[in-house]
């Protein structure tokens, strides 16, 4: 079995905010969330450098060690996602993600506990696959068709990987060699408790 | 005469150095004072605590969700903010807050204060500007994400850091005087004597200089940080395994470390040389800020397991966070379901139940819980505060049902 990760070589990154748009089409993500965002570091200075944030599937998810109602879940392909009927709104586990990944609706008052919306590695979330139910939950469920998350087949200049851990780590770590330097794989080491050696 | 001021002074030190217990679940916010203390936690509930004696000396109740920020204004009056947006203040006596600003569509996730000036941070990344006399408010936009973290510097400026990665600074009109980038996440933002103290996602505790320079850093764990808190000589910081360190500033020299192991310490206080620690356990902690050593006495509990086996019991874990089956328990955000079976809805004594919930006419029966959690509280009871659970496979409604038959007959 798979263990999918996401893996942002932030030496990469040209800001295009593509992989955004991408996710927000893909899944009719409401107004007020974004699932993915792109953040620039050192904004026009010297050292530039831009990072696509989103949830990475931590391999010990601290946001569901915190989530009192323990509605988060890690599937097979070791993707996190969580249930949304479970769900309260509490927040706790915007607070302990490394990310910054979940997002609350701002269309509604608070008070009523929005639903906590995050990436789910476009594999929909605990209702059958394909159902009418999973896709206004939580999006489209490609990787039920085989397909990986459209953010990073969007990218264009393959800044952001998705796929299975080592294959995409082994193509980070050829393009390092092959460019020579290399310090882009941003949050690896946190999400996966591990760093990319080259 | 002798041994009656011996027992005074006893049963006053045992006092001083209680745990301070009374929320309902999970606290959140936390600041302290010399004699006071003040805390919110998701149980809605703002609490001013006489802290010399561990009694709380005025709940209240405003917020729609958690409490998410608190700070002290002085010895008897205090600030709160919670997930609904809004944000009140308070004195010790008074049904009502002194003032409070109207609901916003994002909860405030950052609160501070500087003289006669409140700056509260949102989810959504504006700050607010509120007059302390009047609750005047003033709002401008701030950072990309949350606002993690604000602190008033002693040139009147507000220092903030954000989720989109970044160190800002504002003059009072909401000008932006500096700003640099962040290596990391960061996690909230502390004044430790000159400098600033930060928390980050990484595990790592970082001081800054007002211009936003770094200066030391610690790496103190693999999970993040999610509290910190500080003083002239000492900062504390928590991640989210419960963990709490104590350093030395300007160092960042560890002086102590206490083990974590009952869920995150989600907000730290620090007053002279005890340091407040309280999360998800709920009992707000009291530790001394020279070693670590517990200076309360509660017993670390560790989570409560169902108390028995069946898919009910686990069922029944999303509910206990809100809901005690103890009899007349309503310290958490919901009533006690002890009997709920056979009672109509909102009629329980000692929970305040929203309007909307006092006007239905439900009876709780095995059918009509069930069909609560098939087509969920916003549906079957419009207007209630409970959030919209769904239990989707009916053999779990089943199960919950058969569960609370048990326990809460």
């Amino acid at each position: 079995m798979a263990r999918m990760k996401f893996l942002c070589d932030a030496d990469r990154c040209i800001e295009c905010n593509a992989c955004v748009t991408a996710c927000k089409n893909e899944h009719e993500v409401p107004w007020g969330i974004n699932r993915r965002r792109v953040v620039t570091l050192n904004d026009g200075l010297p050292g530039e450098r831009s990072v696509s944030m989103a949830c990475m599937h931590c391999t010990d998810a601290p946001c569901a060690s915190v989530c009192p109602v323990s509605c988060f879940y890690t599937t097979a392909d070791g993707v996190v996602l969580h249930n949304k009927d479970t769900c309260i709104g509490c927040g706790y586990c915007s607070y302990a993600c490394p990310f910054g990944a979940p997002q609350y609706p701002q269309m509604a008052n608070f008070g009523t506990r929005g639903k906590m919306d995050k990436c789910t590695y476009c594999a929909g979330g605990p209702e059958a696959d394909h159902s009418q139910a999973e896709y206004v939950k939580y999006g489209k469920n490609r990787l039920a068709e085989g397909k990986l998350p459209l953010c990073a087949e969007m990218c264009s200049t393959k800044s952001l990987l998705a796929g299975d851990g080592d294959i995409i780590a082994e193509i980070y770590r050829e393009r390092v060699v092959t460019r020579g330097y290399g310090s882009g794989a941003w949050g690896w080491r946190t999400a996966y408790g591990e760093t990319v050696t080259v | 005469m002798r041994l009656a001021l011996i027992g005074a002074l006893l049963l006053a030190t045992t006092a001083a150095a209680q745990d301070l217990t009374g929320h309902g679940g999970p606290v959140s916010a936390l600041a302290a004072g010399a004699a006071v203390a003040v805390s919110g936690g998701f149980d809605g509930r703002v609490i001013l605590w006489d802290s010399t004696q561990a009694s709380a000396l005025r709940i209240a109740r405003l917020h729609d969700g958690n409490v998410t920020a608190v700070a002290l204004a002085g010895e008897t009056r205090f600030l709160s903010a919670g997930q609904d947006g809004r944000i009140a203040l308070w004195d010790k006596g008074g049904a009502d807050p002194i003032w409070s600003t109207p609901k916003e569509v994002s909860p405030v996730s950052a609160l501070t204060l500087g003289g006669d000036q409140v700056a509260a941070g949102f989810l959504d990344g504006r700050i607010a500007r509120i007059d302390l006399a009047t609750g005047a408010m003033t709002l401008h936009p701030a950072h990309e994400g949350r606002v993690a973290g604000l602190a008033f510097l002693p040139d009147g400026s507000l220092a903030s850091v954000g989720g989109d990665l970044r160190f800002s600074r504002w003059d009072s009109a909401g000008t932006l005087l500096a700003r640099t980038s962040l290596p990391d996440l960061p996690n909230g933002l502390a004044r430790a004597g000159d400098a600033l103290a930060i928390p980050f996602a990484e595990g790592a505790l970082r001081l800054l200089s007002p211009e936003g320079e770094i200066l030391p850093e610690r790496f103190l764990s693999e999970r993040p940080l999610v509290a910190v808190a500080a003083n002239a000589e000492t900062v504390a910081a928590a991640a989210v395994d419960g963990t709490v360190w104590l350093l030395d500033l300007p160092t960042l020299a560890p002086r102590a470390e206490v083990p974590g192991g009952t869920g995150p310490v989600w907000a730290l206080a620090l007053e002279g040389e005890t340091l407040f620690a309280a999360g998800m356990q709920g009992v707000i902690r009291r530790l001394s800020a020279v070693d670590g050593a517990s200076l309360g006495g509660t017993p670390l509990a560790t989570a409560s397991l169902p108390e028995d086996t069946s898919r009910g019991a686990e069922v029944w874990q999303a509910c206990a966070v809100c809901h005690s089956l103890d009899p007349g328990d309503h310290s958490r955000a919901g009533p006690s379901l002890h009997g709920v079976l056979g009672r109509r809805i909102a009629s329980v004594e000692g929970y305040d139940f929203s309007p909307a919930l006092r006007a239905m006419e439900i009876v709780w029966t095995p059918e009509t819980i069930s069909e609560l959690f098939e087509f969920g509280p916003e549906a079957y009871t419009p207007g209630s505060r409970m959030p919209d659970q769904r239990v989707g496979d009916p053999a779990d409604r089943q199960a919950l049902v058969e569960y609370l038959s048990r326990f809460a007959p």
